[in-house]
């Protein structure tokens, strides 16, 4: 794979002449980001960090940064931020009798509950728990298969609704990585590049790119694409800011998305608007595909969507022109329909002819990033995994992968994930059917919060059945106040190294350096020094270790160095990368008629019949239907037409803001005087009916359950939808039970249910849920001006009890 | 008579992200509750049927100094290099003005 540097940036590390050093990095997470791998530039005085700013030599942020990392010191240098390790009894749970420990006393302890677990419930009794998008995802392989030696691995949001089922269909249909719009990031000319063709239009479905930088995407390469010309269409049941600057705005119903992709393929189809020879050449089953298309309607999609006709038909015929970019979104994952919303837009893309070719839509590299427990990990040139990593093949028997939570019931998580199914493993961790799961590895993530489970408090109760908790974070949350014994305390990016990679590694663009800038606060120690610590104990030892002794895990260096050079194609060493900190991997344009795509180097797609399976086997071979179908949204109006007088209104969730990660940063001030409550999107029109005002607090309720946020009155929405804020939590809060950091009071994550999800396991509805609203009698917590904003947390291992750390507080 | 410099903002194209404020507030070390650059937001609605008026207005408030401590050294102000949709432009207000009456639509020029 080539990649090419900017010949002109800045050395790594500069000194000024006071002494002040200017390192370049980009971060990642702790704190928690998607991984863009901004440019940062860090200022050092004497050990400490005194400054950050955005770095004008990265290739595509250019010294552009969002206001969470222009806040991180006050992460960094926070008074409650915890530095050392600390353990709490397990009976005292939801109290504040932690007490520091060493690190050697908190692995013993590890080491001991593994064994004990095992002994006692059996060889899968151990859990791995993850959140969204953060780097402790490149560890949680060697945490649950080499440490705790389980493949009960789980991201707990319901259905897998985030990235794994957009990226699953795209690796089901065209046997490749992840298809994602062309912003130019891999060319060294960028926009101006002679080989980049300025797309026509971009087609932006469901996705906020602006404030969350999806799954690694610049979000603001929008704008940067639109100022010179590419016309946005926007699918979106809000008119959001880019809706107001799009040439069609889809103001769809939340959760109609297949019907909406349904009703333009029809169009593309019935008004012959398709690219012929790349259909012929590229695609298999098209008939098929376009009979069942043929079973719906323009009319019927516009009125299921509520998107009207002439606006659908429009958008389709900008999409007969070439090139154009899809920019697809968390709400195709967010939706029990979701795998087929996908399948529309992969094929909507395919056959309008604008699959890898310049400004139009890439295709993803096949590359899987240490996911680690699928039934093909550990087995050489088997599938994608010709991994050549120094680590010997992990300890976990076929029998435990076969016992995996749900992977007998969803075959793609069998085949492509390995990893438990969060709806079913819920109820296991909640009935010990089929078998008991009493150990438990959060790796930084807050299912109580929540970034992103249903119905929190029943995992919250399910984790304190837990026999033993481990939890690795910078902070105490909710989740770790309620159920965690043994707190690891993290290094954040700014104290450690490792890189990061647009897209999980699939796509084009800059890989940069995360670069250990000073040593960590106090004890704290990074996701990959708390592997290496372990690796070297003996008994994990030969978990890690090749028979000659040797391991990826030997330093950082080496543990980057074999990720860039064997698992990313990168053909670049850590030494490298450090020196350029941003090398990007050049955007290769028609991969299927290059041969870059089979492993057999033959021109095609890496699926059976080496090309688009619009007609899917895959899906047909895990038991599915081979051609997509709409589902109308489980708990709306049409499907349940008997709670629609109770609960007359949408409620749709998730929508991101710029002060926030999911449920990380509201301890920070300055944040929360952007962003200082949650808020409920209302349309004047419904709140005057309800007699509420703006800026009041009200309470929302479903069947499932209720929380309390502010209103706040827009004529973005329509009269029937509101769009309701998620993860907060308020840190100035008393975090003892039943409190937990005040979780529960505006816990929009309640209201969502578990185990409603599509025939794959995947999607669940955050984004189409029945709601009722009323004023609330009285506010959920006390209120304060940012400035105000208290703190009750006094844990002993925090930088606030460490006399040699007091000094640098914020 | 010496030259003014001031800011040229494309208000069509600010997306209201916050970044001035804060690496304003970075910049000069400012209170909380306080600002030297303050974004102000019309709208959102609705002109004629799908025809939105919706955008940002940073103002400046008597703390900025158009970063006269950064631009000595050759660097652009702290907003201008960290507003995420390259929408904040620094210079001599006779270049803002022309650049201005270029784009000839949405735009501001403010001095402190």
């Amino acid at each position: 794979m080539s990649t090419f540097i900017k010949e002109s940036a800045a050395p790594q590390k500069q000194v000024l002449a006071d002494g002040t050093e200017i390192h370049r990095t980009s971060p990642w997470s702790p704190p928690g980001c998607h991984g863009v791998g901004c440019g940062i530039r860090a200022f050092v005085k004497d050990g400490k960090i005194v400054k950050l700013e955005g770095d004008p030599d990265h290739p595509v942020t250019e010294g552009r940064l969002c206001i969470r990392c222009l806040r991180a010191l006050d992460i960094q240098y926070h008074p409650d931020r915890i530095v050392h390790p600390m353990f709490r009894d397990p009976k005292d749970r939801g109290t504040d009798k932690w007490k520091v420990i060493s690190w050697d006393e908190a692995y013993n302890k590890i080491e001991e509950e593994i064994v004990k677990c095992k002994e006692k419930y059996g060889p899968n009794s151990l859990s791995v728990l993850t959140g969204t998008g953060r780097e402790a995802g490149r560890y949680m392989t060697n945490t649950s298969a080499r440490v705790c030696v389980t493949t009960n691995q789980c991201y707990t949001q319901s259905g897998f609704s985030c990235m794994a089922p957009r990226d699953t269909v795209c690796s089901m249909i065209g046997g490749a990585g992840y298809i994602e719009y062309d912003y130019a990031n891999g060319l060294p000319g960028k926009y101006d590049d002679p080989e980049f063709v300025q797309p026509k239009y971009l087609l932006n479905w469901g996705r906020d790119s602006l404030r969350s930088n999806p799954d690694g995407t610049w979000g603001h390469s929008i704008i940067e694409l639109m100022k010179r010309g590419t016309q946005l269409i926007n699918v979106d049941p809000r008119v959001n800011w880019l809706s107001t600057r799009s040439l069609h705005h889809m103001q769809l119903r939340p959760g109609t998305d297949t019907a909406l992709a349904l009703g333009l393929l029809w169009v593309v189809i019935n008004e012959d608007l398709y690219d012929h020879e790349f259909v012929e050449k590229w695609c298999y089953g098209f008939d098929k595909f376009k009979d069942r298309v043929n079973e719906y309607s323009l009319s019927w999609a516009s009125e299921v969507t509520e998107v009207p006709e002439e606006t659908i038909r429009a958008v389709a015929r900008c999409l007969s022109e070439k090139p154009w970019g899809l920019n697809m979104g968390l709400a195709n994952d967010q939706n029990p329909n979701g795998v087929e919303s996908v399948h529309c837009l992969y094929a909507l893309v395919a056959i309008t002819g604008n699959l890898d070719i310049p400004g139009g839509t890439n295709l993803g590299w096949n590359i899987t990033l240490d996911f680690g427990g699928n039934e093909y990990d550990a087995v050489d040139g088997v599938a994608g995994s010709k991994k050549k990593e120094s680590l010997p093949p992990n300890p976990v028997t076929k029998e435990q992968r076969e016992s995996t939570i749900g992977l007998n019931k969803y075959p793609i998580f069998k085949l492509l994930l390995g990893k438990a199914v969060p709806d079913l493993f819920l109820e296991t961790i909640e009935t010990d059917d089929p078998y008991p799961i009493r150990f438990c590895w959060i790796l930084h993530t807050n299912p109580v919060a929540p970034t992103n489970s249903a119905q929190p408090m029943r995992w919250k109760n399910a984790l304190q059945r837990m026999d033993f908790v481990v939890a690795q974070d910078i902070f105490i949350n909710p989740t770790i106040a309620a159920a965690c014994d043994l707190f690891l305390p993290l290094a954040t990016w700014l104290e450690h190294d490792g890189y990061t990679t647009p897209l999980m590694g699939e796509h084009p663009g800059p890989v940069a350096a995360m670069i250990k800038v000073i040593e960590p606060l106090g004890e704290a120690k990074s996701e990959y020094q708390i592997i290496e610590d372990l690796s070297k104990r003996p008994a994990y030892w030969n978990n890690f270790h090749l028979e000659d002794g040797s391991t990826k895990f030997e330093s950082p260096a080496r543990y980057i160095s074999e990720d860039l050079t064997k698992l990313v194609m990168f053909g670049k060493d850590w030494d490298y990368l450090k020196e350029h900190v941003d090398v990007c991997r050049k955007t290769e344009y028609r991969k299927y008629e290059r041969g870059l795509l089979r492993p057999d180097g033959s021109p095609g797609f890496n699926t059976t019949t080496g090309q688009i399976e619009l007609y899917s086997l895959m899906f047909a071979s895990c038991g599915g239907d081979p051609l997509p179908s709409y589902e109308e949204p489980r708990f709306l109006q049409i499907a349940k037409p008997e709670w629609a007088e109770e609960y007359p209104l949408i409620l749709t969730t998730g929508a991101r803001n710029w002060a926030s990660f999911h449920s990380e940063h509201r301890q920070v001030k300055v944040l929360r005087e952007i962003k200082p409550y949650p808020v409920v999107e209302i349309h004047p029109n419904t709140a005057a009916k309800l007699g509420i005002f703006e800026g009041e607090w009200v309470c929302i309720e479903n069947p499932w359950g209720k929380c309390y946020e502010k209103a706040k009155l827009t004529t973005r929405l329509k009269e029937n939808v509101v769009n309701a804020d998620h993860g907060w939590w308020y840190p100035e809060e008393d975090m003892n039970e039943p409190s937990l950091g005040g979780v529960w009071a505006s816990n929009i994550n309640e209201l969502v249910p578990n185990n409603e999800i599509g025939f794959y396991g995947f999607g669940a509805p955050y984004k189409a849920l029945p709601c009722k609203i009323t004023k609330a009698d009285k506010p959920p917590i006390t209120e304060y001006r940012a400035q105000d904003l208290p703190s009750s947390q006094n844990y002993p291992g925090s930088i606030k009890n460490d006399a040699k750390l007091k000094d640098l507080m914020r | 008579m010496t030259q003014k410099y001031g800011l040229l903002f494309d208000n069509y194209w600010c997306t209201g992200c916050h970044s001035c404020e804060i690496s304003c507030k970075n910049e000069h070390d400012l209170p909380l509750g306080q600002w030297g650059i303050k974004m102000l937001e019309l709208g959102p609605w609705e002109k004629t049927e799908g025809d939105w008026e919706h955008k940002y207005y940073p103002v400046l408030t008597s703390y900025c100094d158009l970063c006269k401590e950064r631009t000595e050294k050759g660097e652009v102000p702290a907003c201008q290099l960290h507003c995420l949709a390259s929408a904040i432009e620094y210079g001599p207000l006779d270049e803002l003005a022309e650049k201005m009456a270029e784009r000839g639509k949405c735009s501001s020029i403010l001095i402190p």
